[in-house]
């Protein structure tokens, strides 16, 4: 009797969970709170930040559906440095250079998702901005974005351009001639 | 020294080992929140600039639709269960399997292959390795090495069942 009741009293403690268990099982539980929390801020943040935008902009997202963005009055954009960063922030906006479209139109050829990429790239809604100024002190760099940013049509080399952005070497410059056009360009930096 | 003894880990092991369960953890769920929270979020672009031998598999679920919404309902909800479940310590060796394959896939559809080249562009530069292989590995060696029976809510599944 006395050894069964031993044998019993060792089934239960060892069935309990102790301090060290719940402490070590729970021990990650917090990181997900701090998870929760990091993410509501970071959405916070973007909110305010994309709403203080639209403020500047005179821009009533609700009345908006899909991307029905007004196209009379254009956001102007002037692109100060133009490496690989611009050339992708260009390409988001609808703005490819010809020769990267030529490329696409001849990889499309044997490649049916080249094909559909290139005709989604080129069907894409029309975001409303235009690229007006292009500042680059490397020619290179330059040229190829002014064709970019003419390239409204989203052509290969043969196609049709739209006008050319104007050019300026430095940024003073491009922030000079924004202010005497009463700041109606939006300058992003690379 | 018993063979058991030396297959123990030491604390600062299992302590770094749960660094980085929780770490990676961390990543998958809120790659998996992003996707869920945006409704316009699809894999169909991703999948369509998908380059390497299993292109033609990735290009098809990109033009199947109801297999684009299948591969993005898992996408998204399966990155979510992945990283809750290696944060908290709970199924994560199912957690660690998956999240190794998602990423095997990640990486098979966009490797990092000399004269490669992709339309989306890439955070860095890499050549044949990339961050994707090297988690996926360290997700292989936390499915080996588990953890979340010392640390994390298995601890309760893992006694509960040795008695």
């Amino acid at each position: 009797m006395e050894e069964e009741n031993k044998k019993s009293e060792l089934v239960t403690s060892s069935m309990k969970m102790d301090r060290r268990d719940i402490l070590k099982s729970l021990a990650t539980v917090p990181i997900v709170g701090a998870f929760a929390y990091g993410m509501y801020k970071k959405n916070r943040y973007y909110e305010t930040l994309n709403s203080k935008l639209l403020e500047e902009l005179d821009f009533d997202i609700k009345e908006q559906t899909g991307l029905n963005v007004p196209t009379d009055k254009k956001i102007r954009i002037g692109v100060v440095g133009c490496g690989g960063r611009a050339t992708y922030l260009m390409r988001s906006l609808g703005f490819a250079n010809p020769a990267y479209i030529d490329e696409q139109i001849e990889w499309s050829k044997t490649d049916k998702g080249w094909q559909e990429r290139l005709q989604n790239f080129i069907d894409q809604d029309d975001m409303g901005v235009e690229i007006t100024a292009i500042c680059d002190v490397f020619d290179i760099h330059a040229e190829e974005a002014i064709k970019s940013g003419q390239n409204i049509y989203r052509q290969g080399s043969k196609g049709k351009m739209g006008r050319a952005p104007k050019r300026y070497l430095t940024y003073q410059e491009l922030v000079r001639a924004d202010y005497k056009r009463k700041n109606e360009m939006y300058t992003f930096l690379n | 020294m018993s063979k058991r003894d030396n297959r123990t880990l030491k604390t600062s092991q299992l302590l770094a080992l749960v660094a980085c369960r929780v770490l990676i953890g961390w990543h998958f769920l809120y790659e998996g929140f992003v996707k869920v929270l945006n409704p316009n979020w699809t894999s169909k672009m991703f999948l369509l600039d998908s380059q390497g031998m299993f292109k033609s598999w990735f290009l098809w679920m990109a033009n199947t639709e109801g297999v684009l919404q299948t591969v993005d309902f898992l996408n998204q909800w399966g990155l979510v269960l992945i990283g809750a479940s290696l944060i908290l310590g709970l199924f994560s060796r199912i957690a660690t399997v998956a999240g190794a394959i998602v990423l095997a896939l990640f990486y098979l559809s966009h490797p990092p292959l000399i004269g490669v080249e992709y339309m989306l562009p890439s955070e860095g530069s890499y050549m044949i390795v990339n961050k994707n292989l090297i988690e996926m590995f360290m997700l292989i060696v936390l499915a080996l090495i588990p953890t979340s029976q010392y640390i994390g809510l298995d601890r309760l599944i893992f006694r509960s069942r040795r008695k």
